[in-house]
């Protein structure tokens, strides 16, 4: 619960530790005079309450955006982590992973930037050769391509639904294929019926508190440690959505929800399982099988042995 | 860490890190993107710019002089960082001034700052920044948001 007063403040929605609603600005619009927000394309956009209600682009605030809102009345909004400058108010644990490197003739360190396409991220390589990692919405994949955000210049291609992990390549293009390295992904599989969506590859992209977290594809399911044991949620890092747990300290133990007292309703008698997708170039990790049992790093807390 | 490629930014600063969030170091405008020194010229003093260390070669004061960043206060006041704040935080040549004329006055900076005085991005805050001139730079630990892209959940339980 963020209790607004200033007539001006920056707001970010919203905590970890409670589920997240997107916010419908109408309800607010005896307090809230306006809100700015940063366009996908990079502009600056203003959100009017009162025109919610006939303006789908004014309707909503969405969970994970920040802004600047502007006050008439002080209010009550949940959901929303106020920010100002006297104050630290906390860490992001974002959604996307803030750097990733790899490997090949040109390869290197990719940052993320401030630019987006199609809902994500455009990430862009440090150093002399410019190059950038985006997502496609057409294909699914994520393109590395040389010189400009554009296939119609020297580009690669990624399989797999993350930037930070697999290959990027092209057939006509292999001499720059490059290899992301360092990752650290698993895979969820045998999840079925109205939580099958929850199958599929997971990546780390932060820590919550101290441990690793892990987000799909579509940043719709996360994986992290509350403590005591794994947790696969639809609404981090609570449990107050669709959830499933091991039990465990170890990532990659079965998630056997028989009992219907290691997850939600949604969950009932779902037993899934997570392997790990290896060891990457530059790892300082072990496994035996489908099981971790050496980590150096923050990954010790996903060991079995 | 983002490289700040659009003319306008909405992010939140300081990432959780495996050491449980301890890791958030800030970032000094002053020193990553530039400031001014006074110096003697003849029986003058002449203000020289003195670019930051995150700077590309390529890149010149006056297009320094484009970013543009800020944060508002619990009150609501907003508290503004430019290079132009930074070359306006010297005492004035008056005599009267005595021995502080043409000294630095960091206290003219109104902004976020550690305790030398050079104005920070601190942890755990939202800033926008105005980037006019297109200037790229990489901003360690400051994560972009857009309208409509979830880009993640604050851990308010970790605080400096």
């Amino acid at each position: 619960m963020a209790k607004i007063e200033a007539s001006t403040c920056m707001i970010w929605g919203g905590s970890a530790d409670s589920k997240i609603d997107r916010i419908e600005l109408i309800n607010y619009k005896n307090s809230i005079k306006s809100v700015i927000v940063r366009t996908k394309s990079g502009n600056l956009f203003t959100k009017f309450p009162a025109f919610g209600a006939f303006n789908a682009a004014m309707k909503y605030l969405e969970p994970g955006t920040g802004s600047i809102l502007f006050n008439s009345n002080d209010s009550d909004i949940e959901d929303l982590v106020l920010s100002h400058v006297q104050k630290d108010a906390g860490r992001l644990v974002p959604n996307f992973i803030e750097s990733f490197t790899t490997t090949g003739a040109e390869g290197g360190r990719y940052v993320i930037t401030t630019s987006f396409k199609n809902d994500k991220p455009i990430y862009k390589k440090v150093g002399d050769v410019d190059w950038y990692v985006w997502y496609e919405s057409e294909t699914e994949k994520w393109i590395a391509s040389r010189a400009e955000i554009s296939k119609d210049v020297k580009y690669l291609e990624n399989e797999n639904c993350l930037p930070q992990y697999g290959e990027y390549f092209n057939e006509s293009f292999s001499e720059y294929t490059q290899t992301a390295i360092n990752w650290e992904c698993v895979e969820v599989t045998e999840l079925a019926g109205g939580v099958a969506d929850a199958n599929g590859l997971y990546c780390q992209t932060a820590f919550y508190k101290s441990n690793p977290v892990y987000v799909s594809c579509d940043e719709a399911w996360f994986l992290f440690f509350d403590g005591v044991q794994w947790v696969l949620t639809d609404t981090p890092f609570t449990r107050e959505g669709r959830w499933l747990t091991n039990s465990s300290k170890n990532l990659t133990e079965l998630y056997n929800n028989s009992s219907g007292n290691n997850g939600s309703g949604d969950f009932l008698n779902q037993i899934g399982k997570i392997r790990s997708l290896g060891i990457p170039e530059g790892s300082i990790r072990s496994e035996d099988g489908e099981t971790f049992v050496f980590g150096e790093d923050a990954s010790t807390s996903i060991t079995s042995e | 860490m983002a490289i700040i490629t659009t003319k306008y930014s909405i992010g939140w600063f300081g990432t959780t890190n495996e050491a449980g969030g301890d890791g958030c170091d800030p970032f000094n405008l002053t020193e990553q993107i530039g400031t001014y020194i006074m110096k003697d010229s003849g029986d003058q003093k002449v203000k020289e710019f003195v670019k930051g260390n995150s700077i590309r070669d390529e890149y010149d004061e006056d297009d320094l002089k484009g970013i543009v960043i800020f944060g508002y206060t619990a009150a609501g006041a907003p508290q503004i960082w430019s290079l132009e704040k930074e070359e306006n935080a010297f005492w004035g040549n008056l005599a009267i001034l005595g021995d502080k004329a043409n000294t630095p006055n960091r206290s003219s900076i109104v902004f976020t700052k550690n305790v030398d005085g050079d104005a920070i991005l601190a942890c755990g805050r939202m800033y926008v920044i105005i980037n006019n001139n297109n200037v790229e730079v990489d901003i360690p630990g400051f994560i972009p948001s857009a309208d409509g892209v979830d880009m993640g959940r604050i851990d308010t339980t970790i605080t400096g």
